[in-house]
């Protein structure tokens, strides 16, 4: 009941929302998409032992030819044959509202939500609930060296999304040239809409906590000519106990150095003050020449996996990988695009050396593409992609045509193909896809878009779990449009659009 | 409650489209008048002053070009050739943040003239000299994070935003967020970096990405915990799919490339825990590593800073006590 009243008031909102305001700025931007799409995935089964027998590749199969597992003294033997096709269908709208201009200067309010479902039964598309998620809402004051928010907002960094019921302050000193800012409230969950305590994200009953957590950060950030940065230091304090036990505290900082204009240097890192380690870090060096013709990087960067410490999942020693990478994108004529990009990387030691599984320490990626603008409404584009790892090993293309027909209609054909072996199962799946994409732009402030694409997919096994050409069309469609103050200019990028206060001045 | 929330998405569709302002004319910007050629060297003797051809300029409705008129004072056809040219409209740049009349008021030679440029040798607005004056350290257009909407209404792409700056922009936009502000407001980060599903329209993920997206999660090419909860978003799509397990299901052999895999899959685990987790509970562990020891390299220095900021998790395994912390 609650649901429908808040989804009610969603629609009669918008209905508001869409009907002409008085206040100086407000600018609305509404994102529904729709997906229609289908899956196998797999459903544990059993037979009896007696049932079974042995093949000659010297394991266990049943009777109608599916490879089983036996365990010793058990009365049935275990496996997962493919399941039914499931096919979801996804239906959600993005609400992104802003207004300013309430007779104080510098003062907005903003606020991005989102109301859907997945119209299949049972529900299959993941994070479908609740069917109304608000990601953010908030009052914001700014001026020349002030900016105050209060509400829901996030906060990103390297630290990742962080989500906070909560208010922030930005203090800008020295023309701006020294940020100092610090923030506070109740925590969201990593990556959610939701609080740590919402069952919907704990699908598979773990320990959860029972009261959300406070969120405590702040740092600095400075701009001299040429070197710029921010660090930031963020404490999660554990809502529930007494002894103020923390859910994380971590500290980050991120640079860009520009010697020279051509020269970028950028970098970064992260150290986990809750488990003192360090966790992600990379180094990047780029160069671009003037004239357009080359622009190549080259960066080495480390991953380590974070875990908040509510969980126990630090206690298992997640490790590591350090990665060296380069890329190179030239344009040797006029229209012509050809990029490239390798890495190699190996994992830290995980002292498990165990004589019955083989695992990789290490791997590589690389992929090799092009493209062609030359001709005034053609657009073509490849790419291929290989990769070995641990878990990750895929080969695989990916082509494009795009028709640019009329400023306002485009149509892109492609197709691909993905080998996928895969390394703990024994599986390897292998699709082939097509498909037809049209973007409609039939004014500045509406787009649309809808995408069928055809699948083929085979999974290769040697028992009776394989599948061979199950064929499915999925299907993409997403509107957006833009409304209000200052969208009567064409042309114009959203980004610019939704500046406050930028078309008013 | 699922035809409720069409009927709603529907309504707000509806109410969007038949409620929004009128529609724009979907031409492009107006074109800048082209000005016949005016040598105001050769009229340096003549003209000291800009205003006495410019005096409207910065006055609300003020003339910017002088009567045609005017100029017939001398091109008479018989002091000077008649000269065939009338004062175009004035029309300013739709793409630029700019109109005489709201900036602060400075010399026409501080925009129109080059730096050591001879006397009445003006033009069009040299844009180095914007740059200087605004403080931007780069060259125009070649900016790796310039701000551009100072001036521009649609900002002309950086130079740094080509090749594959969409991967590798992260850092660059966390050092320094004021940049990327003078074109883009904090929510357009959650155009990808959303805490929800992506959206086809945003084209974050590429076609066939259910397919592939085991490859990239297991080699962390892209932080997928960054946008997705892995409990909301991977294990609520996995037990869907038959793949979560909340039952000891690592001995049910899903894992059948390799027999002993429930025995020998630590190295596995270390490297690659985040994706164990989208499918496992801390309940399918705990299970065995309540009696195995599951800590691994670094874990005394490791142990000592979680036992001092929240043991909570220690005790699941260790429930008389943590050793060395004086309980057990």
């Amino acid at each position: 009941m609650r649901r429908c009243f808040v989804l009610g008031a969603f629609a009669i909102g918008g209905l508001i929302m869409a009907s002409p305001l008085h206040g100086q700025g407000w600018q609305v931007r509404l994102d529904t998409w729709y997906m229609s799409y289908a899956y196998r995935g797999y459903q544990l089964d059993s037979v009896p032992v007696s049932d079974v027998t042995q093949a000659s590749s010297g394991g266990f199969e049943s009777s109608d030819g599916f490879a089983v597992k036996c365990v010793p003294g058990a009365a049935f033997c275990t496996y997962f044959p493919p399941s039914e096709a499931q096919r979801g269908n996804p239906l959600w709208s993005t609400l992104e509202a802003s207004l300013w201009g309430l007779g104080i200067q510098g003062l907005s309010f903003r606020m991005k939500g989102r109301v859907g479902t997945d119209l299949s039964s049972p529900t299959v598309w993941p994070a479908s609930e609740p069917t109304v998620q608000l990601t953010e809402a908030y009052a914001e004051y700014k001026n020349n060296w002030l900016t105050v928010l209060g509400g829901r907002f996030h906060e990103s960094s390297r630290l990742n999304y962080t989500g906070v019921d909560g208010a922030k302050i930005d203090l800008f000193l020295f023309k701006r040239g020294l940020e100092l800012f610090g923030y506070g409230g109740w925590g969201m969950a990593m990556g959610a809409p939701l609080p740590v305590t919402s069952p919907n994200i704990n699908p598979l009953d773990q320990f959860q906590p029972q009261k959300r957590q406070y969120v405590l950060g702040g740092g600095l950030g400075w701009q001299l000519s040429g070197f710029q940065g921010r660090a930031i230091y963020q404490r999660e304090i554990d809502g529930n106990s007494d002894q103020n036990y923390l859910f994380s505290e971590r500290a980050a900082a991120d640079l860009m150095w520009r010697p020279v204009r051509q020269i970028t240097l950028t970098g970064g890192a992260e150290y986990n003050i809750g488990i003192k380690q360090w966790g992600t870090a990379d180094v990047t060096v780029s160069y671009a020449t003037p004239n357009r013709f080359l622009s190549t990087s080259i960066g080495w960067r480390r991953y380590r996996p974070f875990f908040p410490l509510w969980t126990i999942w630090e206690a298992f020693s997640p490790v590591g990988y350090d990665g060296a990478w380069a890329s190179l994108h030239v344009w040797p004529a006029r229209g012509w695009e050809l990029r490239g990009k390798a890495e190699v990387f190996g994992f830290d030691e995980t002292e498990t050396a165990s004589p019955n599984v083989t695992v990789a320490n290490d791997g590589w990626r690389w992929t090799l593409g092009g493209g062609y603008v030359g001709l005034a409404k053609w657009r073509f584009d490849f790419d291929y992609h290989a990769e070995k790892s641990i878990g990750a090993s895929a080969t695989g293309w990916y082509a494009a045509i795009t028709w640019d027909a009329m400023r306002k209609l485009m149509l892109t054909g492609s197709g691909g193909r993905l080998i996928r072996p895969l390394e703990y199962r024994y599986n390897d799946a292998n699709t082939w896809n097509a498909g037809l994409r049209i973007d409609w732009r039939p004014l500045p402030d509406i787009r649309g878009m809808i995408e069928a694409r055809y699948y083929i997919e085979d999974r290769n096994r040697p028992d009776a779990a394989a599948i061979n050409n199950w064929e499915q069309v999925r299907i993409n469609a997403g509107l957006t449009l833009y409304f209000g103050s200052g969208m009567d200019t064409p042309s114009l990028h959203p980004a610019i659009l939704r500046v406050p206060n930028r078309r008013s001045e | 409650m699922k035809a409720l929330i069409t009927l709603a998405i529907a309504a707000v569709f509806s109410a969007a489209v038949g409620t929004g302002p009128a529609p724009a004319p979907a031409d492009g910007p107006a074109v800048q008048p082209q000005v016949q050629e005016f040598s105001h060297t050769a009229h340096a003797a003549l003209f000291n002053s800009c205003s006495m051809c410019h005096s409207g300029v910065g006055q609300p409705g003020g003339s910017y070009y002088p009567d045609a008129s005017f100029c017939a004072t001398c091109h008479n056809g018989t002091m000077q050739p008649r000269v065939d040219w009338t004062p175009p409209a004035y029309a300013p740049n739709p793409n630029l943040n700019f109109t005489h009349e709201s900036h602060p008021p400075v010399d026409c030679t501080s925009c129109h003239q080059a730096p050591g440029a001879a006397a009445m040798d003006v033009g069009r607005p040299v844009v180095e000299q914007c740059l200087a004056c605004h403080g931007i350290d780069a060259g125009h257009k070649d900016a790796p994070a310039s701000p551009c909407a100072t001036c521009h209404v649609q900002a002309p792409m950086p130079g740094s935003h080509s090749g594959d700056f969409a991967e590798r922009h992260g850092v660059e936009a966390a050092s320094n967020p004021e940049a990327c502000a003078s074109c883009h407001v904090r929510t357009d980060c959650l155009d990808c970096h959303r805490p929800s599903a992506a959206s086809p329209s945003s084209g974050y993920h590429p076609a066939d990405f259910l397919t592939s997206h085991p490859v990239q999660a297991y080699a962390r090419m892209a932080d997928c915990s960054s946008c997705h909860n892995i409990g909301q978003y991977c294990q609520d799509c996995h037990v869907g799919a038959g793949l979560a397990s909340s039952d000891n299901r690592m001995g049910d052999g899903y894992h059948d490339a390799n027999a002993a895999f429930a025995t020998g899959h630590g190295q596995a685990a270390r490297q690659a825990l985040e994706s164990c987790v989208a499918c496992h509970n801390e309940g399918d562990c705990v299970r065995c590593h309540f009696n195995a020891n599951p800590h691994g390299p670094g874990w005394d220095k490791t142990a000592d800073a979680i036992a001092s900021r929240n043991p909570t998790a220690c005790s699941v395994c260790h429930v008389g006590g943590i050793p060395g912390s004086g309980g057990g």
